[in-house]
Protein backbone atom coordinates (compact mmCIF):
# COMPACT_ATOMS: atom_id res chain seq x y z
CA UNK A 1 0.00 0.00 0.00
CA UNK A 2 1.20 3.54 -0.70
CA UNK A 3 2.38 5.75 2.15
CA UNK A 4 0.29 8.50 3.75
CA UNK A 5 2.61 11.09 2.24
CA UNK A 6 1.96 9.67 -1.23
CA UNK A 7 -1.78 9.30 -0.57
CA UNK A 8 -2.19 12.92 0.50
CA UNK A 9 -0.15 14.07 -2.52
CA UNK A 10 -2.47 12.10 -4.81
CA UNK A 11 -5.57 13.41 -3.03
CA UNK A 12 -4.30 16.96 -3.50
CA UNK A 13 -3.35 16.35 -7.13
CA UNK A 14 -6.79 14.93 -7.88
CA UNK A 15 -8.20 18.36 -6.99
CA UNK A 16 -6.16 19.94 -9.75
CA UNK A 17 -5.93 17.37 -12.55
CA UNK A 18 -7.18 13.91 -13.44
CA UNK A 19 -5.06 11.12 -11.98
CA UNK A 20 -4.59 7.82 -13.81
CA UNK A 21 -6.59 4.72 -12.93
CA UNK A 22 -3.67 3.04 -11.16
CA UNK A 23 -3.13 6.05 -8.89
CA UNK A 24 -6.85 6.47 -8.35
CA UNK A 25 -7.14 2.81 -7.27
CA UNK A 26 -4.10 3.06 -4.95
CA UNK A 27 -5.53 6.19 -3.40
CA UNK A 28 -9.00 4.67 -2.89
CA UNK A 29 -7.49 1.55 -1.34
CA UNK A 30 -5.35 3.60 1.02
CA UNK A 31 -8.23 5.86 2.04
CA UNK A 32 -10.39 2.85 2.79
CA UNK A 33 -8.02 1.70 5.50
CA UNK A 34 -6.49 4.99 6.71
CA UNK A 35 -8.82 7.29 8.64
CA UNK A 36 -6.13 9.94 9.02
CA UNK A 37 -5.69 10.30 5.27
CA UNK A 38 -9.45 10.10 4.82
CA UNK A 39 -9.81 13.06 7.15
CA UNK A 40 -6.99 14.93 5.41
CA UNK A 41 -8.47 14.28 1.97
CA UNK A 42 -11.91 15.48 3.08
CA UNK A 43 -10.36 18.57 4.64
CA UNK A 44 -8.40 19.46 1.50
CA UNK A 45 -11.64 19.29 -0.49
CA UNK A 46 -13.34 21.36 2.17
CA UNK A 47 -10.56 23.98 1.94
CA UNK A 48 -11.57 24.51 -1.67
CA UNK A 49 -15.16 25.15 -0.65
CA UNK A 50 -14.04 27.47 2.17
CA UNK A 51 -11.69 29.38 -0.15
CA UNK A 52 -14.46 30.03 -2.62
CA UNK A 53 -16.85 31.05 0.12
CA UNK A 54 -14.13 33.36 1.46
CA UNK A 55 -13.88 35.17 -1.86
CA UNK A 56 -17.55 35.30 -2.67
CA UNK A 57 -18.61 36.31 0.83
CA UNK A 58 -21.26 33.59 0.94
CA UNK A 59 -21.02 33.45 4.69
CA UNK A 60 -23.62 34.53 7.14
CA UNK A 61 -21.19 35.66 9.79
CA UNK A 62 -18.91 37.67 7.56
CA UNK A 63 -21.16 39.83 5.52
CA UNK A 64 -24.70 39.98 6.67
CA UNK A 65 -27.36 41.66 4.53
CA UNK B 1 -28.01 54.94 -12.55
CA UNK B 2 -30.70 54.33 -9.98
CA UNK B 3 -29.68 55.33 -6.49
CA UNK B 4 -30.08 52.38 -4.17
CA UNK B 5 -29.50 52.25 -0.42
CA UNK B 6 -26.39 50.17 -1.13
CA UNK B 7 -24.82 52.95 -3.15
CA UNK B 8 -25.51 55.44 -0.37
CA UNK B 9 -23.83 53.28 2.23
CA UNK B 10 -20.35 54.74 1.88
CA UNK B 11 -19.00 52.89 4.90
CA UNK B 12 -19.98 49.55 3.34
CA UNK B 13 -18.53 50.52 -0.04
CA UNK B 14 -15.26 51.68 1.56
CA UNK B 15 -14.99 48.40 3.44
CA UNK B 16 -15.73 46.39 0.30
CA UNK B 17 -13.14 48.35 -1.67
CA UNK B 18 -10.54 47.80 1.06
CA UNK B 19 -11.14 44.03 1.00
CA UNK B 20 -10.92 43.99 -2.78
CA UNK B 21 -7.65 45.94 -2.86
CA UNK B 22 -6.16 43.58 -0.30
CA UNK B 23 -7.22 40.57 -2.35
CA UNK B 24 -6.03 42.04 -5.67
CA UNK B 25 -2.70 43.18 -4.23
CA UNK B 26 -2.02 39.70 -2.87
CA UNK B 27 -2.69 38.24 -6.29
CA UNK B 28 -0.92 40.80 -8.44
CA UNK B 29 1.88 41.90 -6.13
CA UNK B 30 1.48 45.42 -7.53
CA UNK B 31 -0.63 47.95 -5.59
CA UNK B 32 -1.17 50.25 -8.58
CA UNK B 33 -2.43 47.46 -10.83
CA UNK B 34 -4.56 46.19 -7.95
CA UNK B 35 -6.10 49.63 -7.48
CA UNK B 36 -6.88 49.89 -11.21
CA UNK B 37 -8.43 46.41 -11.31
CA UNK B 38 -10.58 47.16 -8.27
CA UNK B 39 -11.73 50.47 -9.68
CA UNK B 40 -12.76 48.85 -12.96
CA UNK B 41 -14.53 46.00 -11.19
CA UNK B 42 -16.42 48.35 -8.87
CA UNK B 43 -17.48 50.63 -11.71
CA UNK B 44 -18.70 47.66 -13.74
CA UNK B 45 -20.60 46.22 -10.80
CA UNK B 46 -22.09 49.48 -9.59
CA UNK B 47 -23.56 50.19 -13.02
CA UNK B 48 -25.92 47.34 -12.27
CA UNK B 49 -26.16 47.91 -8.52
CA UNK B 50 -29.93 48.31 -8.66
CA UNK B 51 -30.15 44.58 -9.49
CA UNK B 52 -28.82 43.64 -6.10
CA UNK B 53 -31.08 43.31 -3.15
CA UNK B 54 -28.42 42.79 -0.54
CA UNK B 55 -24.77 43.22 0.34
CA UNK B 56 -23.83 39.60 -0.12
CA UNK B 57 -25.20 39.58 -3.66
CA UNK B 58 -23.26 42.73 -4.57
CA UNK B 59 -20.09 41.42 -2.95
CA UNK B 60 -20.32 38.11 -4.82
CA UNK B 61 -20.90 39.94 -8.09
CA UNK B 62 -18.11 42.49 -7.66
CA UNK B 63 -15.57 39.88 -6.53
CA UNK B 64 -16.57 37.73 -9.53
CA UNK B 65 -15.72 40.61 -11.86
CA UNK B 66 -12.49 41.29 -10.00
CA UNK B 67 -11.43 37.63 -10.27
CA UNK B 68 -11.87 37.78 -14.06
CA UNK B 69 -9.86 41.00 -14.25
CA UNK B 70 -7.06 39.51 -12.15
CA UNK B 71 -7.04 36.34 -14.27
CA UNK B 72 -6.76 38.44 -17.46
CA UNK B 73 -3.90 40.49 -16.00
CA UNK B 74 -2.06 37.37 -14.88
CA UNK B 75 -2.47 35.77 -18.29
CA UNK B 76 -1.17 38.92 -19.97
CA UNK B 77 1.73 39.29 -17.65
CA UNK B 78 2.95 35.67 -17.65
CA UNK B 79 6.04 34.72 -15.69
CA UNK B 80 4.91 36.67 -12.69
CA UNK B 81 7.37 35.07 -10.32
CA UNK B 82 10.74 33.78 -11.42
CA UNK B 83 11.40 30.05 -11.23
CA UNK B 84 14.40 30.45 -8.97
CA UNK B 85 12.64 32.63 -6.40
CA UNK B 86 9.73 30.22 -6.17
CA UNK B 87 12.04 27.25 -5.78
CA UNK B 88 14.00 28.98 -3.04
CA UNK B 89 10.82 29.89 -1.24
CA UNK B 90 9.73 26.31 -1.16
CA UNK B 91 12.81 24.14 -0.70
CA UNK B 92 13.80 24.82 2.89
CA UNK B 93 10.31 25.21 4.32
CA UNK B 94 8.86 22.32 2.33
CA UNK B 95 11.33 19.70 3.55
CA UNK B 96 10.93 20.83 7.15
CA UNK B 97 7.15 20.70 6.84
CA UNK B 98 7.15 17.15 5.49
CA UNK B 99 9.52 15.97 8.21
CA UNK B 100 7.27 17.49 10.85
CA UNK B 101 4.18 15.74 9.47
CA UNK B 102 5.45 12.35 8.25
CA UNK B 103 7.98 9.82 9.53
CA UNK B 104 10.75 8.27 7.45
CA UNK B 105 8.31 5.72 5.99
CA UNK B 106 5.92 8.48 4.94
CA UNK B 107 3.29 7.72 7.59
CA UNK B 108 1.66 10.40 9.76
CA UNK B 109 3.47 11.27 12.95
CA UNK B 110 1.13 10.83 15.92
CA UNK B 111 1.34 14.47 16.96
CA UNK B 112 0.53 15.68 13.44
CA UNK B 113 -2.15 13.28 12.31
CA UNK B 114 -5.45 14.77 11.13
CA UNK B 115 -8.51 14.46 13.34
CA UNK B 116 -12.15 14.33 12.40
CA UNK B 117 -13.54 17.87 12.01
CA UNK B 118 -17.14 16.78 12.36
CA UNK B 119 -19.33 19.01 10.19
CA UNK B 120 -16.87 21.69 9.08
CA UNK B 121 -19.51 23.55 7.04
CA UNK B 122 -20.88 25.00 10.29
CA UNK B 123 -17.63 26.96 10.67
CA UNK B 124 -18.36 28.93 7.52
CA UNK B 125 -21.11 30.87 9.23
CA UNK B 126 -18.91 31.92 12.14
CA UNK B 127 -17.24 35.29 11.85
CA UNK B 128 -14.38 34.29 14.10
CA UNK B 129 -13.57 31.33 11.87
CA UNK B 130 -12.81 33.67 8.96
CA UNK B 131 -10.34 35.64 11.07
CA UNK B 132 -8.51 32.37 11.82
CA UNK B 133 -8.73 31.32 8.16
CA UNK B 134 -7.17 34.61 7.09
CA UNK B 135 -4.46 34.33 9.73
CA UNK B 136 -3.63 30.82 8.47
CA UNK B 137 -3.46 32.11 4.89
CA UNK B 138 -1.08 34.84 6.02
CA UNK B 139 1.02 32.18 7.71
CA UNK B 140 1.77 30.46 4.37
CA UNK B 141 5.08 31.27 2.65
CA UNK B 142 4.14 34.37 0.55
CA UNK B 143 4.81 32.99 -2.92
CA UNK B 144 3.11 29.70 -2.13
CA UNK B 145 0.16 31.63 -0.78
CA UNK B 146 -0.08 33.48 -4.07
CA UNK B 147 -0.10 30.21 -6.01
CA UNK B 148 -2.73 28.74 -3.69
CA UNK B 149 -4.92 31.81 -4.17
CA UNK B 150 -4.47 31.72 -7.94
CA UNK B 151 -5.82 28.19 -7.86
CA UNK B 152 -8.49 28.35 -5.19
CA UNK B 153 -9.55 32.00 -5.09
CA UNK B 154 -9.15 33.16 -8.68
CA UNK B 155 -9.86 29.59 -9.90
CA UNK B 156 -7.15 29.62 -12.57
CA UNK B 157 -6.43 26.23 -14.13
CA UNK B 158 -3.06 24.63 -13.50
CA UNK B 159 -1.79 25.28 -17.03
CA UNK B 160 -2.43 29.03 -16.69
CA UNK B 161 -0.70 29.13 -13.32
CA UNK B 162 2.32 27.29 -14.75
CA UNK B 163 2.48 29.77 -17.64
CA UNK B 164 2.12 32.75 -15.32
CA UNK B 165 4.75 31.63 -12.84
CA UNK B 166 7.12 29.63 -14.99
CA UNK B 167 7.03 26.56 -12.77
CA UNK B 168 6.47 23.02 -14.02
CA UNK B 169 3.23 21.12 -13.54
CA UNK B 170 4.84 18.70 -11.10
CA UNK B 171 6.32 21.53 -9.05
CA UNK B 172 2.92 23.19 -8.92
CA UNK B 173 1.31 19.98 -7.61
CA UNK B 174 3.99 19.74 -4.91
CA UNK B 175 3.46 23.37 -3.85
CA UNK B 176 -0.32 23.03 -3.75
CA UNK B 177 -0.03 19.82 -1.73
CA UNK B 178 2.19 21.56 0.81
CA UNK B 179 -0.05 24.63 0.98
CA UNK B 180 -3.10 22.47 1.66
CA UNK B 181 -1.28 20.46 4.33
CA UNK B 182 -0.12 23.67 5.99
CA UNK B 183 -3.54 25.28 5.89
CA UNK B 184 -5.41 22.27 7.24
CA UNK B 185 -2.83 21.82 10.01
CA UNK B 186 -3.09 25.51 10.92
CA UNK B 187 -6.89 25.39 11.04
CA UNK B 188 -6.83 22.22 13.11
CA UNK B 189 -4.45 23.76 15.63
CA UNK B 190 -6.01 27.21 15.82
CA UNK B 191 -9.67 26.49 15.25
CA UNK B 192 -10.79 22.87 15.46
CA UNK B 193 -8.68 21.75 18.45
CA UNK B 194 -7.19 24.92 19.95
CA UNK B 195 -7.12 23.49 23.48
CA UNK B 196 -5.05 20.45 22.52
CA UNK B 197 -2.32 22.61 21.01
CA UNK B 198 -2.02 24.62 24.22
CA UNK B 199 -1.59 21.58 26.43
Amino acid sequence: MISCLRATALASRALDAPIGFKDWFRLRLHLRFCRRCRACSDQMQWLRMASRAFVSGETAGRDVD
Amino acid sequence: MTQTPLLQDTAYLDDLRRQMIKFATLQLGNPEQAEDAVQEAMLAALKDASRFTGRSALRTWVFGILKHKIADLLRQRMRLVSVSSLANDDDEDGEALMESLFDAQGHWRDDASPTDWGRPEVHLSQKQFWAVFEACLNHLPPKQARIFMMREFVELDTETICDATGISGNHLFVLLHRCRLRLRACLETRWVNPTESSR
